[in-house]
């Protein structure tokens, strides 16, 4: 399907663009096009009447801005109702009301109108964005306030919506959980004085690494392959990176060059670097206390 | 369902976050901000979070139109009436 701004002839669904969505409706002449909810005009926003169908003229209809008219395919065009059944619709329509943003919009009406099918592909896509998005929630805590195990359960509930507990029977390394077609993945690592949990909708790999601890000689031998040189705080986080990527890998084989691993330090009094290996491109950092977690950095 | 209000708050926020683009979004989110002018919704950001609302906490919305509501707290009281 095509939208150009064209002259209209009777019969065509038509729309202006409003910010970032679109409003439509069916034109039926000059003076009428039919709509479900009102154009983007003061007079009509001021007013806050529920949305009905109603017509109005191709001026206030486009509202100062630039009208498309849907351009069909050959093959399209075997889908769209004829002219005057289009027409015959909408106006058996004026006055309805039961407008709703998801389920009764400006869109479904005319589609239902022109095409005999109501839907609306701006919910559609809305929709497809939101089920397919990639989530990544990070938690970590200072293990001489809260327990691991206090804080995999809030963050399984709060982020997964699941009980751990109940659901899933595991307490710690990393696991899946699949509920109605939707995966939970989480995973958990933890040091002497921190410990850390990732939830994510996507494979997820997490690592802490405590600085000074094993030493840096130890450490060197443990993660380090033949080519690999880290120094320092550098070592530490190498081996937080290489812990979150393992998936049971020898840690001296494991590549941290690829992308989705990101790392961060917690607070300095917990002196504990984390790593997270995930698809997710947005993640969000909090730190649990006293059984409940505030958002405390985004990285 | 149950759910308590600061628990559909922390949810709401997530979701928010999702869906705008300002960083900022999670400390801006009082009962009192406004949707429109301080957390920056738009409808394309309105359409995505009434979804996102519907899904997380398995509600439907009735009546909604992108100025229905005009604060975060708007919402929080809806969705709190809806799961009542």
């Amino acid at each position: 399907m095509k939208w150009t701004p064209r002259d209209c002839a009777k019969g065509d669904m038509v729309r202006i663009q409003t910010g970032s969505v679109f409003h439509y409706g069916i034109f039926v002449s000059e003076d009428e096009v039919i709509q479900f909810g009102y154009p983007p005009l003061p007079e009509y926003a001021d007013k806050n009447d529920p949305p009905l169908v109603c017509a109005v003229d191709i001026d206030t209809f486009s509202s100062g801005r630039v009208v498309q008219c849907l351009d069909l395919s050959r093959a399209e065009r075997k889908k769209r109702l004829p002219v005057e059944q289009t027409v015959k619709t909408a106006r058996s329509r004026l006055g309805e009301g039961g407008y709703n943003l998801l389920h009764n919009n400006c869109e479904h009406f005319a589609n239902e109108c022109y095409f005999g099918v109501k839907r609306s592909e701006q919910e559609e896509t809305m929709r497809k964005k939101w089920q397919s998005r990639v989530t990544l929630d990070v938690y970590f805590t200072d293990l001489s306030k809260n327990s691991e195990k206090d804080m995999l359960e809030y963050a399984a509930r709060r982020s997964g919506g699941l009980d751990i507990y109940r659901d899933m029977n595991v307490s710690s390394g990393s696991f899946t959980y699949e509920a109605d077609g939707k995966w939970v993945c989480i995973s958990t690592d933890k040091t002497a004085r921190c410990a850390a949990v990732a939830v994510s909708n996507k494979p997820v790999g997490i690592g802490v690494a405590q600085y000074g601890s094993p030493d840096e000689n130890t450490l060197k031998k443990l993660i380090c392959g033949l080519f690999e040189r880290a120094e320092g705080r550098e070592l530490y986080r190498l081996y937080s990176r290489k812990k979150s990527a393992a998936g049971g890998r020898r840690l001296k084989s494991v590549k941290t060059s690829k992308p989705g691993i990101r790392t961060f330090d917690t607070p300095e009094e917990l002196g504990c670097v984390i790593s997270v290996c995930s698809e997710a491109e947005e993640l969000r950092v909090f730190s649990y206390e006293n059984g409940a977690a505030s958002i405390s950095d985004r990285i | 369902m149950q759910m308590k209000r600061e628990e559909i708050t922390e949810k709401l926020k997530d979701i928010l976050i999702s869906a705008s683009d300002d960083p900022q979004t999670a400390e801006k989110c009082t009962d009192d901000s406004k949707l429109q002018t301080e957390l920056g919704m738009t409808s394309v950001n309105m359409l995505y979070t009434v979804i996102a609302i519907e899904e997380t906490f398995d509600i439907r919305f009735d009546d909604v139109t992108v100025s229905s509501f005009e604060t975060f707290g708007d919402v929080v009281d809806y969705i709190e009436k809806k799961l009542s």
